[in-house]
């Protein structure tokens, strides 16, 4: 292999023009002030609602007393030092899981490859905290059903989930689909005669795969790890439970603690502060590593996509690709159906201790339930395809216009992963609840937090795909008398299928199971499917709490594959 | 160019979404609230008022949702008037509450909480207001409120709790002591995230002050919440919870979990549950009379058959609970349990990590 191989993907805009002809930019129309009153109602407002809150003391007036109060304690720095752990090692988990796994799916022949892809989303058809219960169903050190009945008696020592380690196993197989999906979707849009090339350069697999190949996926890991390293450190209930019982407290942790008899709201809103940086750092060291370098691997010529041969390893990989299935989905939902057949959790697990449709008749028993479930489909649908139009709005102005205030997108767009969602339903209750929008207590607040929680992800997941496009495709639709609306839906919305696509099923099956905020949303009449199930939990209700789990989870299913069939995506 | 399918999809789907968007909109300020003048003197005519208001909102902090449910029940079958109800822990009722007075439309016309504290401040802060029940006077002495805001309807006594498939009765321990040097993982509250599990850590530095270090010297995991030590419980992560507080283990009860609670002997830390009539009501008539019919005879009868405990001395202790003379009533003055937070957070800490 020679040094002197370049990828003609990825190419610096200050090099030479030869390899990166600059694209005239569109000064962007109106498109920009519609983001501006978006980003306000939904963003602007909301934040600065809660860090003016913030900065609120007990005489009614303003300072940054809160602040000193909250960053001088001892507890709550190593809350933070908590916290960064449990993200590294979340976000290392997950890299090393998802970015096989995401090539083994997208670029080999790997058996079962489309299923594995399709129920990948799945780990999220529940909320964090039921997770967390199953696992200690589990991995329980006294009595964890895997423990109890495998390790032990294998003689080797019982693995015990209530740990930072039990935590960073439990989130990584949570949390990894926000990588694998992306990267996933990068590879599948990957020239493969850019990996030709190269080879017929005289590179070997590896050096083609570190020098071409992995580049060219580089934004979507670093936006799928940013969603992940955020999720990790701001996430509350598995860490909660999982951390709780050895005294592990993080971030999101402390702000509950802070927000307790009685409670002090602004104290816990100056939480919202190191997570704010925490994410500046990651925006900023994003731009360090690739800021002002195109990715392009999309062009408008479709190519011919080569299958690596796996050859003896293929039903290894297929085995490995088992195991994530099963740590990931099987296990822990496969122990909240067989909590939904218990009598109770207390009980010992034998059949006289066994119901069959009791729990399940019990769930549909409660007259809200259909109620809630209509409510979470709909919210949940139109906030996915909102939070779609508004990530493509700001995707486009970011990667396609000329408009002079686009540095501001990227942080505006990602400022509300800084607040855990228990913090981010204060916010909306402070924004939106009183005049002039009277809000509180309708569907249409939960509506818009739900918008607000998924537009992150779908803004990283679609600028991603922007970066991929190459724009000269669009050029030449608009050469060819396309109007700029016509280039959109005609080119590059199809060309942004997959991340689209990616994102809307994440973001429908995310927010379906919403608890954090809609807990807090919730006033009686706008009631949601998750708050039903986080009620039966603390009903001690866990046998009826897991057959909703598991109706919730079909009903999730369900959905990933009416989309797939829907949008005509095969399962291959 | 011809039309891209997917396109005309995404098109149809942004389209209902729209539609559904506008669809929920509501953006009508809430129906005035308390503008209407003083409510009547009669009860004839209180209860005439409440009908014409036609509901009322529980935010439940204080009641478990069976008591929530019943209350519902028993208001609406009796006044004709529906109660619509949100049950979460008393911390959470009170964010709500909070964030929602921020924001200038508080949605519950009544709130019940665990915790007097956050109650005393916002009745100095006029977000109450008295709802003169009639029978205030025969709340048993030691969980009279300190303003005639707020009253206690319901309290729990904070023992342990122990899975009784997995614990014979005859080797439950009778005192701390013994809980303290039994075998077994014990399971504490964090009195940093519990307000249970605060005034138990209260109560327990004044009638058996050597327990937290003597349980530390022990295998002790800690839990965020309540519902966390139930199911650790249940599952046998843990044998023993503290505090195992009555209604919780009711509750559990009555979903078919074998927990029971453990009497230990000697005073017993109580926590009283307080239901208020918020001043800026959107149905004032009609909270009254719930705070009202919740001291009710009626009423505290027939939470009664579901393990819970009456404030009104006349009315006998659940089936199957240990009467508890008032003598070993232990009430903490929760001002002064929140005053004491960091020291009592510090001595658990100390004790049991």
């Amino acid at each position: 292999m020679t040094t002197t191989l370049t990828n003609p993907a990825v190419t610096d805009d200050t090099a030479s023009p030869r390899h990166s002809a600059p694209v005239k930019k569109a000064r962007g129309g109106i498109a920009p002030l519609i983001w501006c009153v978006v980003v306000f109602f939904l963003v602007v407002l909301p934040v600065v609602g809660l860090l003016w809150k913030s900065l609120e003391l007990p005489d009614d007036t303003r300072g940054i007393d809160n602040y000193t109060e909250v960053l001088s304690r001892g507890d709550i720095w190593e809350a933070i030092g908590n916290s960064f752990l449990i993200a590294f090692g979340t976000t290392t988990g997950s890299l090393l899981v998802a970015l096989p796994f995401a090539y083994l799916v997208s670029r080999t022949n790997l058996p079962g490859r489309a299923f594995f892809r399709s129920v990948a989303v799945l780990t999220f058809a529940a909320p964090g905290f039921i997770a967390a219960m199953g696992w200690i169903l589990l991995l329980g050190p006294q009595s964890g059903l895997l423990n109890q009945y495998i390790i032990t008696p294998l003689g080797l020592p019982a693995f015990n989930i209530f740990t930072p380690y039990g935590i960073v196993f439990c989130l990584t197989f949570f949390l990894y689909p926000l990588l694998f999906l992306p990267v996933a979707d990068a590879f599948d849009n990957m020239d493969d005669r850019l990996e030709e090339a190269a080879q017929s350069l005289g590179a070997s697999r590896w050096e083609t795969m570190r020098r071409v190949v992995f580049p060219l996926v580089l934004p979507p890991i670093f936006s799928g790890s940013l969603l992940v390293f955020i999720s990790a450190f701001t996430i509350f209930g598995p860490v909660a439970l999982l951390g709780g019982p050895v005294g592990f407290r993080t971030v999101p942790t402390a702000m509950f603690q802070l927000m307790t008899f009685p409670p002090r709201i602004e104290l816990a809103a100056v939480l919202g502060l190191p997570v704010l940086v925490v994410l500046a750092l990651l925006i900023w060291l994003q731009r360090a590593l690739y800021g002002r370098r195109r990715y392009t691997t999309v062009g408008g010529k479709p190519s011919q996509r080569r299958t690596a041969q796996l050859g003896p390893w293929r039903w290894p990989a297929f085995l490995a690709g088992m195991a994530v299935f099963m740590v990931s989905i099987v296990l822990p939902f496969g122990v909240l159906v067989l909590t939904s057949f218990r009598k109770a959790i207390g009980l010992p697990l034998t059949w006289e201790n066994m119901v069959l449709w009791d729990n399940y008749q019990a769930v549909f028993a409660q007259d809200s339930i259909m109620r809630s479930f209509f409510n979470s489909l709909w919210i949940a649908l139109a906030a996915t395809v909102l939070s779609l139009a508004i990530a493509f709005l700001a995707g486009w102005i970011l990667e396609r216009s000329a408009w002079r205030g686009r540095g501001l997108i990227q942080p505006m767009m990602l400022a509300p992963l800084a607040f855990p969602g228990a913090i981010l339903g204060i916010a909306m209750i402070i924004a939106f609840s009183g005049g002039p929008w009277w809000l509180g207590g309708t569907l249409t607040i939960m509506l818009v937090a739900y918008l607000i929680r998924v537009v992150p992800q779908s803004f990283t997941y679609v600028q991603s795909g922007f970066k991929q496009i190459n724009s000269e495709t669009e050029e030449a639709a608009r050469n060819l008398g396309a109007t700029g609306v016509e280039t959109v839906r005609r080119v590059t919305v199809p060309l942004l299928r997959g991340p689209l696509l990616s994102v809307g099923v994440l973001n429908f099956v995310l927010l379906f199971r919403e608890l954090d905020i809609s807990i807090f949303l919730f006033t009686g009449s706008n009631e949601v499917a998750p708050v039903i199930l986080y009620n039966l939990a603390t009903q001690s209700q866990f046998q009826v709490m897991g057959a909703l789990a598991v109706i919730m989870l079909l009903v999730n299913l369900g959905v990933v594959i009416l989309a797939r069939s829907f949008f005509g995506i095969k399962l291959k | 160019m011809p039309r891209n399918p997917t396109s005309r999809r995404l098109t149809t789907i942004a389209g209902l979404a729209l539609i559904s968007v506008l669809s929920l909109t509501a953006c009508n300020p809430p129906s005035s609230s308390g503008d209407e003048g003083p409510l009547p003197d009669s009860q004839e005519d209180l209860v005439s008022a409440a009908q014409e208001e036609g509901a009322v909102n529980l935010g439940a902090g204080g009641h478990t949702s069976a008591q929530a449910q019943l209350l519902a029940d028993k208001f609406e079958e009796k006044y004709g008037i529906p109660v619509e109800f949100v049950r979460e822990n008393s911390g959470q009722i009170g964010q709500k509450v909070e964030a929602q007075r921020d924001a200038g439309n508080v949605s519950f016309d009544v709130i019940s909480l665990n915790d007097s504290s956050t109650l005393n401040t916002w009745a100095e802060e006029e977000v109450l207001t008295a709802a003169e029940v009639e029978n205030a006077d025969d709340v048993l002495d030691p969980l009279e409120a300190e303003s005639d805001s707020y009253i206690a309807f319901t309290w729990a006594a904070a023992g342990f709790v122990y899975n009784e498939a997995r614990l014979d009765a005859s080797s439950v321990p009778g005192t701390w002591q013994e809980l303290a040097e039994t075998d077994g993982t014990k399971v504490l509250a964090d009195p940093g995230t519990s307000g249970a599990a605060l005034t138990f850590v209260g109560a327990i530095q004044e009638s058996a002050p050597e327990l937290l270090s003597a349980l530390g010297e022990g295998k002790v995991l800690t839990s965020e919440s309540a519902l966390a030590l139930g199911q650790m419980v249940a599952t046998g992560e843990a044998d023993f919870g503290l505090p195992g507080v009555e209604h919780d283990v009711s509750t559990a009860k009555a979903a078919g979990e074998p927990l029971a609670m453990g009497y230990p002997e000697g005073e017993l830390g109580i926590m009283p549950s307080y239901i208020a009539a918020l001043s800026d009501a959107a149905h004032p008539a009609a909270a009254r009379l719930l705070v009202q019919y919740s001291l009710s005879e009626e009423f505290q009868d027939a939470q009664r058959e579901l393990g819970s405990r009456s404030t009104l001395e006349s009315v006998e202790t659940p089936e199957g609970m240990e009467k508890l003379d008032q003598d070993r009533m232990l009430v903490l003055d929760q001002d002064d349990l929140t005053a004491r937070k960091d020291e009592l957070i510090a001595a658990f800490e100390k004790s049991v990590r």
